[in-house]
Formats: structure tokens, sequence, C-alpha cells
């Protein structure tokens, strides 16, 4: 069973489960929760336990692979909780998914980390540093009390490299750019992995940005994300 | 240098604040409560890496410059600057703005940080901590999270002294499940919830840094006894309890932390919590042990 987590606006979401034999995925989201998930978690035995999803009984054990598109819950996604309580019911089920995400022993897309449901949540200057280190060319970043205040250059190359698993998902990627990609996906030892890179006037390429986040809203990442799984 | 950030009446800072000054080490006070005052600008470039800066009134504060760094913010929402505001009021944004992006300074530095933010944050989850804490070989209690009334009802009925707790960091006072709280049983369909099968003992703290632990032996006439009567005795840990501690600090990439231990009557010892910031001062006054003057030690020799 693979457990997809996501948002309920989210269309996208619905669809990477139908792409699926049937059966096989199910969506989880926030706003739904109290409705299509139960479960009683033995923390001493998680792989013992069961997990009710949609009223269909699923052994822990039987789930073979997470894909997570959102970095934790929002509390406006609690809507039928009161909002008084909206704040906590949201950290404490971040602090539950979290837990459970962590010890599956399955394929995860991301894998989650302390601070995040999916992938590492590193802030903009760790990247930075793990990439400067790896020698591959940063794009000139200021940050002043946590904005960005860069002075943007208009008609750069932009060039976007995403993988998945060993898959790149855009065509013609430069090689440079795939390389530097498949190094940062190494080094922070994802399956998933976008990187924004810019190109300067002479045809260098400097990274711009990172996504940790599965981005499932073109179809060509879909079935990159399905054949990881299957 | 170290650099101690937090508020100056918040006694764990106070202490150690005290300790330096009087060993005269090389150190430097960032006030939480003017954080609305201070700017951080950081920079990068290819020929120059990164370079990250804090304005203080005119005055300039070069991150690079800090080798060890004791941070204990606050919730900056408390202070009386942002009565009546929103968390996205512009203040807020600024400080909250300036918070993140010294940590995150801190969490890619190489300097020795009390503690870095991913390490803390695995107090933020008690199972997930729990997890851990049986992977570093500590016994944990019987833990079960459910959302589902019946199967919290069988797991009451086996198990007769059940305390609950919240599955986060939220502070939350430990309470024994009773008969009245079995009335609000439903209200878990909500939320999930986390119940924990009772451990008679007696509780121990220990506070643990790379190479030192102080422990004491607690006292109390109450469940949480945060909450109670309490007495405090310095008592050293069994050797491979202390062992055990260390690990689960490596695990955790604390150099700091407190730690909730329970020893039963058969000698066995359990391990509840590991906090990453703890409020020492409470036991060094009620146990008398030198936590303050051990931890201004531990920055100074991190500092050359």
């Amino acid at each position: 069973m693979i457990l997809v987590i996501s948002n309920i606006a989210n269309d996208y979401a619905a669809t990477l489960v139908d792409m699926f034999p049937p059966g096989t995925a199910v969506l989880i989201t926030a706003s739904q929760f109290h409705q299509s998930f139960k479960t009683g978690i033995n923390v001493d035995d998680l792989l013992g336990s069961h997990i009710v999803i949609n009223r269909k009984a699923i052994a822990v054990s039987d789930i073979s692979g997470v894909i997570n598109t959102v970095t934790n819950f929002y509390q406006q996604e609690f809507y039928y909780i009161d909002p008084a309580d909206r704040g906590y019911v949201c950290t404490e089920l971040n602090a539950f998914i979290i837990y459970l995400l962590t010890e599956l022993p399955c394929k995860k897309l991301n894998p989650p980390s302390v601070r995040s449901l999916t992938g590492p949540s590193v802030h903009k200057i760790e990247w930075v540093k793990t990439a400067h280190t790896l020698n591959i060319p940063v794009w000139q970043l200021k940050i002043v009390n946590g904005l960005c205040v860069n002075k943007e250059q208009p008609n750069l190359k932009i060039c976007l490299c995403t993988v998945v698993g060993d898959e790149l998902t855009t065509d013609n990627i430069p090689e440079t750019v795939a390389n530097f990609t498949r190094v940062l996906q190494r080094v922070f030892a994802l399956p998933y992995m976008s990187c924004c890179f810019v190109c300067d006037d002479i045809g260098k390429y400097y990274l711009k940005d990172i996504s940790f986040v599965p981005d499932i809203t073109t179809d060509i990442n879909r079935r990159a994300i399905l054949n990881y799984f299957i | 240098m170290i650099l101690l950030y937090g508020l100056i009446e918040d006694t764990p800072l106070t202490m150690v604040h005290e300790k330096l000054e009087k060993a005269g080490a090389d150190f430097l006070f960032l006030d939480h409560r003017k954080i609305f005052d201070y700017d951080i600008e950081y920079a990068f470039s290819n020929e120059g890496g990164s370079k990250c800066i804090i304005q203080i009134n005119g005055a300039r504060l070069d991150l690079d410059d800090i080798n060890v760094a004791y941070l204990r913010p606050y919730n900056f929402m408390d202070y009386p600057q942002m009565e009546g505001k929103n968390v996205d009021d512009r203040l807020a944004l600024k400080a909250s703005g300036f918070e993140l992006q010294l940590m995150a300074w801190f969490d890619s530095s190489d300097a020795l940080v009390i503690n870095k933010s991913a390490p803390s944050a695995s107090n933020n989850s008690k199972p997930y901590q729990l997890s851990l804490l049986s992977k570093a070989g500590f016994k944990v209690p019987s833990t079960y999270i459910s959302n589902d009334k019946d199967l919290v009802k069988t797991f009451l009925r086996k198990n007769v002294d059940t305390v609950y707790k919240s599955i986060s960091g939220v502070r939350s006072i430990v309470h024994k499940v009773s008969d009245e709280h079995l009335e609000f049983i439903d209200d878990v369909q909500w939320c999930p919830t986390l119940f924990q099968k009772v451990i008679d003992g007696t509780n121990y703290r220990a506070h643990v840094f790379n190479n030192q632990i102080f422990a004491v032996r607690i006292e109390t006439d109450r469940l949480d006894y945060r909450y109670g009567k309490t007495s405090m005795v310095p008592e050293d840990l069994p050797y491979d309890v202390a062992q055990k501690c260390h690990k689960i600090n490596e695990m955790l990439g604390l150099h700091f932390s407190g730690i909730d231990l329970m020893r039963t009557k058969d000698d066995e010892w359990y391990c509840f919590e590991v906090n990453p910031s703890p409020g020492y001062s409470y036991f060094e006054l009620n146990g008398g042990q030198p936590i303050s003057t051990a931890l201004a030690r531990f920055l100074m020799d991190a500092d050359h």
C-alpha cells in the first residue's frame, strides 16, 4: 500500500493515487483525517499495529511506500476543530505523522526529518554552504531579517532540473546542470530533488534554489514517481 | 567568543552569565528582549563565501567571531511590544525573520551550539524521541497512540495505570487516566492522543554534557514532580545508565541536555524524555550541584 500525503486543495494528489493500480494507493489529508484515518499504534510494536484508512484495515507492515507533498499540516486545514483548539491539534498531528513516517521501513519520497514531513527542511543558508563546499557555483545571495533582497536580473535563462530516483524529468538539460543536481541529490540522500539554476551571459550555470518537496503538478513528474515505486 | 542569547531574567541564562563574568571569559550577551532593534544581514558570493552580520544599535557583530553559542530564545509574541498585534504584524515578521536567519546561520556554522535546531526538534515528537531512546538502549514505557475510542478503551482495560500526555513538545501536566476522563473518551476521534503505562519508581534527572553528568534523585508526592512537594539528592548514575545518557546525546547531536529517568524497585532504568534546552537552574538550586559552573567551563573550553 502506498500512502500519498497531501493537501485537500492539491487535485493532483488524487490524480496520482488513481495512477496506481486500483486499491494500492490512498490519499491522506489533514482536512479529512478525522473521517478517513483511524489507528491504534503501539510505539514499541509499530509494525504489528494497524491503520484503518477509508474503512479499509491496513497492517502497518503492508505499507510499502510514502509520497508526501507537504512539509507540515497547517491549522487552517482543521476546519472541523474548534478554532481555539486548532493550533494544538495541528501540532499534535504533525508530531504523530513525523514519528510514523520516520519509523516506516519503506520507500519514502521524500523521507521526513525532525522538522519536516518531507525532506530535510534546511534553510537556504544551509544548502548554500553545502553546494559551495561541493564547488557548485551558487547565485549571489543576500538575506536581511529573513527576506531575500537580491536585485532580480531580467532576461536570465532559468533551468529547472528535477530528479526522481535515477530519472531526470526534464528533457534537454545541460550535462553540467544534471550532474550538479545528481551530486546534491546524493549528498542530501533524497530520492526527489528539484534544483533551479540560472545561466549568465557566458553560459555558466549557478544554483539559485532547491526544492525538497515533490512537485506532482506535472504529468511527467507523476509518471516518474510512479516508476520509482513500481 | 561565546554568545549568550536569551533573557537576563531567565535563571539558567543568568547563572551561566554570572559564572562567565566571574571567570573573565570572552563573551557577549545578546538580549532577546531587544530582538525588535536588531538587524541581521547574510551575504553569499562564490568568491567570498558566506558572511553574516548582526547590527546592534550601530555596532556590528560578525558571527564568524562566535565560536560557541548558548541559545535560549523565548516567544517574542509575549513581549509588551507585541501586545494586540498578530504574528503577521510587520515587527513580528522582522523578529521571526531575524530569529530564523540567526538559527540557520548557527545550524550551518562550525561553532559549538547549545543546541542546534534540528537536534532540539527531536523533543517536538515524543514517540519519535522514545523510539530513539529505545535504540540507545533505554527501556521506555509502553506507549499507545490512538484516535479510535474503542481501541483506546481496550488499551485502558488492559493497562489500568495509564497517563495521557501530548504527542508533541507542547507542555502538558501529566495526569493519570481516571473515570472522569473516560467520560470524554469520544474526543480522541478529533486528535490522536498518547497514552503511556505508569512506571512506579523513583525519578532521576540527569544533566548531561559531552563528558560529564550531574544526576539527582527526586523524592516527590506527585506523579509530575514539577508540580508537587519535591526534594533532590545528588547521586551518581550506574555506569551503563550514564553510558546510555551519553549515547543518546551523541545520537541526537546535543552537547547539553536534561534527561528524565525512572528507577524501578527491580532496579530497571526507564527513560521518558530528553530535554534539549533544560531549565537546569531548578535542579541546581534544589540539588546543590554546580551545573552552571560546569556549563560555563564547557563553553570556555570550547572557545579555546
